[in-house]
């Protein structure tokens, strides 16, 4: 019986063990997704830990939307940082696991179109961006679309980003439908440096990853019909920097908003959130919209605006008068 | 049903004939293959396809004491299960899952016979399973040898006939409620006779979570379920109730020797998790009668609980009732040291009825265990039980203290 009173003590030994090893850590709240959402989070999460003075802190991380809500509806986040709705398909995975969200859009992002200063180039069309860009698509050389004549380089953001998914679904039509021959990075510093350092370099990004580089960069006005617009805040708060203007988002786990260290950092993050959007260059919600939002915190009031789709080419207050709803709409 | 006559050398053509199928269709839409898994899964336009295993090596001590009878202690290896199979999709709503069973080691090693093995149809909220299944058994019987707890599952699900059987099923259900019927004959691992009518089986089950909220702190769960069967023998062979204790190989010392016609079972499930804190239990209770109209009544019952160490949850899944695995938090590698779970189990169950037969009786069984998961889809399972067996007859009793160390990994 040697052997099973050994197996009965490495039972109860590793039991103590592994007990005592789980030492009490200050809780961490957990927030990974969108790299465009990423500057904004970042800002609140650090001032947010300064406020506490350590006795929460803040994670975040920025894997792209997909990747991000991935790990919410698998209950490894508490936040997801998102540049778009979610998706049906991730409304049924978090529903299945058990996870309830709160849908928090925190501000609105102009979408921009870039170049390397020295590219003439002023303004760029839907069509000719769908020219640049559609799936299966040859066009190397600015002199396609009306340029100059120099050979493209092509930067843009990895599949798993919620920028991708936009601007392919507004200039291509399809979500995710895209040439495939361009230099894709996950990180928007890369896209920069990409085009900063070449002379026919074209890039897509997040309006505040241009305004940080504008010494370096040249933002294209866009033309969705009604003449050339260029990405600024105004042009996006008055919905006519179209179709490339959307909103941005938190999702935050509907169960751990009960936990005052989430429900604390949620409102902060809301109080703050047109701060903090404009300090890092996107355009801040108005103030009513982030009371009701607040108060969508507090209430713990789940489901999404958008019914599980993409809305492209909404202005700002065409989002704040959609219903919440729990259940994907059937396309 | 057709006899089951699948060769080693048929499951090698299909494994072939999978890779080959990946390579000829080079035509829009593309074949990618998505990595987000540990197996990578071909994808052709709303088509899916990969392939799946799990391989089980248990390494058994069996210390028995016996008051009669022959003597069964031994120190055994052996495969408990080897799996392989694939799983995919055609479009959105025809589905497929094959798991061939191969049996190295247990005994006409040329046969293989089926797991899981179904057509599915899913639409919307709702699906219709055609083929080898067992979506309307038991909780315990619904989680997946993989993630099951105890190495072996309770006497009640081993006892009780639940298992895959071939038929059709429905399921539906919502984020925590589940409804699943199905009708069924035999098992296509059983041999058939043709000429006569095998048996059949009509069953229906259903679970709701009241309370079911997960966080990345844990779970909280309430699961309710019930659940009911009626077979019925036809011309096929009689159903048996034996029961081991605990350990997957050797003998079923409590074995009633009754030949069942007609059963019906009724039973209830409770599941609760706090975080890193679990516990299941279930009650059945089997209603049968032989050919020759005697009628006995057994019942049965097993209380489990957890307590994850590195405070992991158990993974629910409302749609199903059901659990999956759990993926550990910090997996090895990663800065940490996995998934570590210890476990403790009564279980029992009362095979005594009617009076009369030498080797009815009840057992009882107590097990501890410890699980590390070291990183996802691959864990180790020590476990210890010690099963009181004690047949109706004055002293004819036994005890077995079986310490088994399962190595276990799937893809």
């Amino acid at each position: 019986m040697n052997i099973l009173k050994t197996a009965a003590a490495a039972i109860a030994a590793l039991a103590l063990g592994a007990g005592s090893a789980l030492a009490q850590q200050p809780f961490t709240i957990q927030i990974d997704g969108s790299s465009t959402v990423f500057p904004i989070s970042e800002a609140v999460a650090e001032a947010f830990q300064q406020q506490t003075q350590g006795r929460v802190r803040v994670a975040v991380g920025e894997s792209g939307s997909s990747a991000g809500m991935r790990r919410f509806c698998r209950g490894e986040i508490h936040i997801a940082d998102s540049s778009r709705p979610i998706r049906g398909s991730e409304m049924d995975a978090c529903r299945a696991a058990g996870i309830g969200f709160v849908e928090i859009p925190v501000a609105f992002d102009g979408l921009s179109v870039v170049v390397h200063p020295s590219n003439p180039m002023t303004s760029i069309s839907v069509a000719q961006l769908r020219q640049i860009w559609a799936p299966g698509s040859n066009v190397n050389n600015f002199r396609a679309v009306g340029g100059p004549d120099l050979q493209m380089q092509l930067f843009g953001p990895g599949s798993a980003s919620g920028t991708f998914e936009y601007f392919t679904e507004a200039v291509n039509g399809t979500a995710r439908s895209s040439r495939t021959d361009y230099t894709p990075s996950e990180d928007d510093n890369v896209l920069v440096q990409g085009v900063a350092n070449n002379p026919g370099g074209m890039a897509y990004f997040g309006l505040a990853y241009y305004e940080e580089n504008r010494s370096r960069l040249k933002a294209l006005a866009i033309d969705g019909g009604s003449g050339p617009v260029l990405p600024s805040r105004e042009t996006v708060e008055n919905g006519t920097y179209q179709p490339l203007s959307r909103p941005i988002f938190i999702y935050v786990n509907a169960a751990a908003l009960r936990r005052p260290q989430v429900q604390q950092f949620v409102q902060y993050y809301i109080n703050n959130a047109a701060r903090f959007s404009a300090q890092v260059g996107y355009i801040p919600l108005p103030a009513n919209a982030y009371q009701t939002y607040l108060q969508r915190a507090q209430r713990r009031q789940q489901g999404t605006a958008f019914g599980g789709r993409a809305l492209i080419g909404a202005s700002i207050s065409e989002v704040l008068a959609r219903p919440l709803v729990l259940e994907e709409v059937q396309r | 049903m057709k006899k089951n006559m699948l060769t080693k050398a048929a499951l090698a053509a299909l494994a072939t004939a999978a890779s080959a199928g990946a390579a000829h269709a080079q035509s829009a839409p593309s074949h990618t293959t998505s990595w987000t898994g540990t197996v990578g899964e071909d994808r052709y336009g709303d088509a899916r396809f990969k392939m799946r295993g799990r391989f089980q090596y248990d390494i058994s001590d069996q210390d028995w004491d016996i008051e009669s009878g022959a003597a069964q202690s031994g120190f055994n290896t052996y495969v408990r299960r080897a799996f392989l199979g694939v799983q995919g999709r055609f479009n959105e709503n025809w589905r497929y899952k094959v798991d061939f069973v191969l049996n190295p080691g247990g005994g006409n090693t040329d046969e293989v016979g089926v797991d899981d093995a179904f057509l599915e149809y899913v639409g919307g909220d709702w699906s219709i399973v055609i083929g080898e299944h067992n979506i309307t058994s038991p909780l315990e019987d619904r989680i997946s040898s993989l993630d099951v707890p105890f190495i072996e599952r309770s006497a009640l699900i081993n006892s009780f006939g639940y298992g895959r059987l071939a038929g059709i099923g429905f399921i539906t259900g919502g984020a925590n409620w589940h409804v699943s019927l199905a009708a069924q004959g035999d098992s296509l691992n059983d041999s058939d006779t043709f000429g006569s009518t095998e048996q059949t089986a009509l069953s229906g089950r259903f679970t709701w979570a009241p309370i079911f909220e997960t966080t990345p702190e844990g779970t909280r769960l309430v699961h309710l379920g019930i659940h009911a069967r009626q077979r019925d023998q036809q011309e096929d062979s009689a159903f048996d109730y034996r029961v081991r204790p605990q350990n997957g190989r050797g003998e079923r010392w409590i074995n009633p020797a009754i030949a069942g016609s007609e059963d019906t079972t009724y039973g209830a499930e409770l599941a609760v998790q706090f975080g890193p804190f679990g516990a299941t239990a279930e009650y059945a209770v089997l209603d049968g009668e032989t050919a020759g109209g005697l009628g006995y009544e057994y019942d049965a019952y097993y209380v489990d609980l957890y307590w994850s160490l590195t405070g992991e949850s158990r993974n629910y899944r409302g749609n199903q009732g059901s659990f999956g695995a759990i993926a550990p938090r910090n997996p090895m590698g990663g800065g940490g040291m996995g998934h570590f779970m210890v476990s403790a189990r009564y279980d029992f169950i009362d095979l005594s009825d009617p009076a009369g037969g030498a080797n009815r009786g009840e057992q009882t069984a107590y097990a501890v265990g410890l699980d590390w998961v070291p990183v996802d889809h691959v864990r180790f399972k020590l476990n210890y039980a010690h099963s009181d067996m004690d047949r109706v007859g004055a002293g004819v009793d036994n005890e077995a203290d079986i310490v088994t160390l399962r190595t276990q990994f799937d893809f």
